[in-house]
């Protein structure tokens, strides 16, 4: 017992101790449980196959800022060569950043940009979602619409720039638009539900639902379906799983914001490529996010 | 009780307990709330307390036996994706129906084994329980949701003779279930004196760790088919659905008057609380008050009646 306990240590040991020549990143992942970021993250392990002397550690906060300090400042100890954060919160993650600054580790803040600290954001800009929701929206809704919306995670940066720059582009533009009601269904699909079902019942015209993301989004057509009202009502979300983009095409939604998981994961390679052959990194890549709709659907849908 | 001249709200309360809070409720939201006394809100109040109901049917045994399962959002979520996965390869209700309450059934087991067998309090070994189920369902989906279920909404969303909600159904026969369980037979009785005085329940012949044993399973069995409608409602299997439905299940229970001590509480009690909770809820909704708000008031609002009813209790006693 106490053999195989010692080689198994050893073996421990050894494997994690950087071979000679490897690239080590630390991937700090912000929640393992939610769809798109999950999918970002399969994304990165697909592409970093293509250069076997990339080897990543994953690490999951599961939401909790202070635990993703912790797996920070563990990464830190390992001393990997490169961190690449998702971070839970802006301001939250600073402290990780500059402690990475500090021990001359590059940081690459993926989806979410850190307050503090030197990093290289790659991802998309959460108010160009909102604003892309907001532009299409005022353009189709009928005079004097009537409308909802559904906020993300109170406290979420993410939640609060789509919202705000929605408003900007329909509400401030449109004020003929009612916004009859708005809650939060925490991003979640059973939620998004459940409060559609209490409008329903409030509301005898709602013309769109406006969501900060697709779940929420999907579980507002369910709801709408069962009452069987989804008929002419806007549906808009924002990540573009492949969900949305299914009811997209069978035209139950109007619009999904394709926040592009692949795209952000080649840049992000992309960004460890540059760094490895000794070029300073841009302070931020941007990857666009897409509209998707009926009229550009089928670039995008890839069948069941 | 001692009867004695004139009203007295103690023991008003103490005779019809939550029914009377419930009743007060309902008429203020009727009369208070817009559209909440229609027919059609009424009957989309009871669709959306079903899952919650369920977990809280199964969870009050557990409860009145003085224990408590804080794991039942993350097992649900794991029971009803597997349902969700088997409806996926098989195409077949039944199949994804039995795989889901049959992975409850497991967790059950497990919980009322480990439990009983190393006497550990059921708080941490559920609390287990959830990292476990939770990381166990997320493994299994890769934490992608399970998507294109053929006629797996039925369940959640379809109507039995295209009038009755076919999950309210459900809900109704779990009610006769779990009250004949608990009031008719002698499980039923041994449930309440473990839960009482456990040493007594001993000294009298009663095997406990039987009792607790099959008291978890059957909570996992309704924390499988809470899973099962839940899915099924939103025609998918969502890995990281039912986060912290333990603790609007658990509310339910006791604003339903189940002692968390142990020993005592009934289904009805429990059906009301969660209906109580459902309604306020959707109230808030209906109102539209403003989320941050709403937590504040349904805090505010389980606290009162908790309290209400703890110290007309005290009276009565």
């Amino acid at each position: 017992m106490k053999k195989v306990l010692a080689l198994l240590l050893a073996v421990t040991f050894l494997a994690s101790c950087a071979v000679s020549g490897e690239f080590v990143i630390g991937y700090a992942n912000m929640a393992d449980s939610d769809v798109f970021i999950m999918k970002r993250m399969e994304s990165f392990r697909e592409v970093v196959k293509k250069d076997p002397t990339i080897r990543v550690i994953y690490a999951d906060a599961n939401a909790d800022q202070n635990r993703q300090l912790d797996q920070i400042d563990n990464f830190l100890m390992q001393k990997v060569d490169l961190l690449l954060v998702v971070p839970v919160d802006s301001d939250g993650v600073s402290g990780g950043v500059r402690r990475a600054n500090r021990a001359g580790v590059p940081v690459l803040c993926l989806g979410i940009d850190a307050a503090g600290g030197e990093s290289t954001f790659i991802g998309s800009p959460n108010q160009d979602a909102g604003r892309q929701q907001g532009e299409l929206m005022s353009k189709l809704l009928p005079e004097n619409a009537k409308i909802c919306y559904l906020y993300g995670l109170h406290g979420n940066s993410h939640s609060i720039e789509r919202w705000e720059s929605f408003k900007e582009h329909c509400l401030d533009k449109r004020p003929d638009i009612t916004l009859l009601a708005s809650q939060t269904g925490d991003f979640e699909r059973d939620k998004g539900m459940k409060i559609t079902e209490d409008w329903i019942q409030s509301f005898p015209q709602i013309d769109a639902i406006v969501s900060a993301n697709d779940q929420m989004a999907l579980g507002a057509i369910q709801a709408l379906k069962i009452a069987n009202r989804l008929d002419g009502v806007l549906i808009s979300g924002v990540d573009g799983v492949d969900d949305a983009v299914r009811a997209v095409k069978k035209g139950e939604m109007t619009q999904t914001i394709l926040q592009n998981a692949p795209g952000q994961a080649d840049a992000a390679y992309e960004a460890v490529q540059m760094y490895r052959r000794g070029e300073t990194l841009p302070k931020e890549m941007i990857v666009p996010f897409e509209s998707i709709t009926a009229e550009n659907v089928d670039q995008y849908y890839t069948g069941d | 009780m001692h009867t004695k001249s004139g009203f007295s709200f103690a023991q008003f309360h103490a005779k019809y307990g939550t029914i009377a809070i419930f009743a007060v409720i309902f008429i203020l939201s009727a009369v208070l709330v817009p559209n909440f006394a229609n027919p059609d809100n009424l009957k989309n109040v009871l669709r959306q307390m079903v899952v919650v109901t369920l977990l809280a049917f199964g969870v009050t045994f557990v409860i009145i036996l003085g224990h408590i399962d804080v794991s039942l959002g993350s097992v649900l979520a794991l029971c009803g994706c597997v349902a969700a996965a088997a409806m996926k390869s098989t195409n077949s209700v039944a199949i994804a129906v039995a795989a889901g309450l049959g992975v409850g059934l497991v967790t059950g087991a497990v919980n009322g084994f480990i439990v009983t067998k190393f006497a550990i309090p059921a708080f941490i070994m559920t609390l287990a329980m959830t990292t476990v189920a939770r990381g166990s369902v997320l493994l299994f989906t890769g934490g992608r949701p399970i998507t294109n279920l053929g006629n797996f909404e039925e369940i959640g969303n379809g109507n039995l003779f295209g009038l009755v909600p076919i999950s309210i159904v459900i809900l109704a026969l779990f009610l006769a279930l779990s009250w004949l369980l608990l009031n008719t037979t002698k499980y039923g009785r041994h449930v309440y004196a473990v839960g009482g005085n456990i040493s007594a329940a001993i000294a009298s012949g009663i095997d406990a760790n039987g009792v607790v044993k099959k008291s978890f399973l059957y909570n996992g069995l309704l924390c499988g088919l809470a899973g099962v409608v839940l899915m099924s409602r939103m025609d998918s299997g969502q890995p990281a659905a039912g986060i912290g439905y333990e603790f609007d299940a658990i509310t339910a229970v006791v604003v339903g008057g189940t002692s968390l001590a142990g020993g005592r509480g009934t289904i009805i009690g429990t059906l009301i609380g969660s209906a109580i909770i459902a309604i306020i809820n959707n109230d808030l909704n209906l109102l539209n008050v403003h989320s941050y708000w709403q937590q504040i008031a349904k805090g505010l609002i389980i606290l009162v009646a908790v309290i209400l009813d703890v110290s007309t209790r005290r009276s009565r006693t």
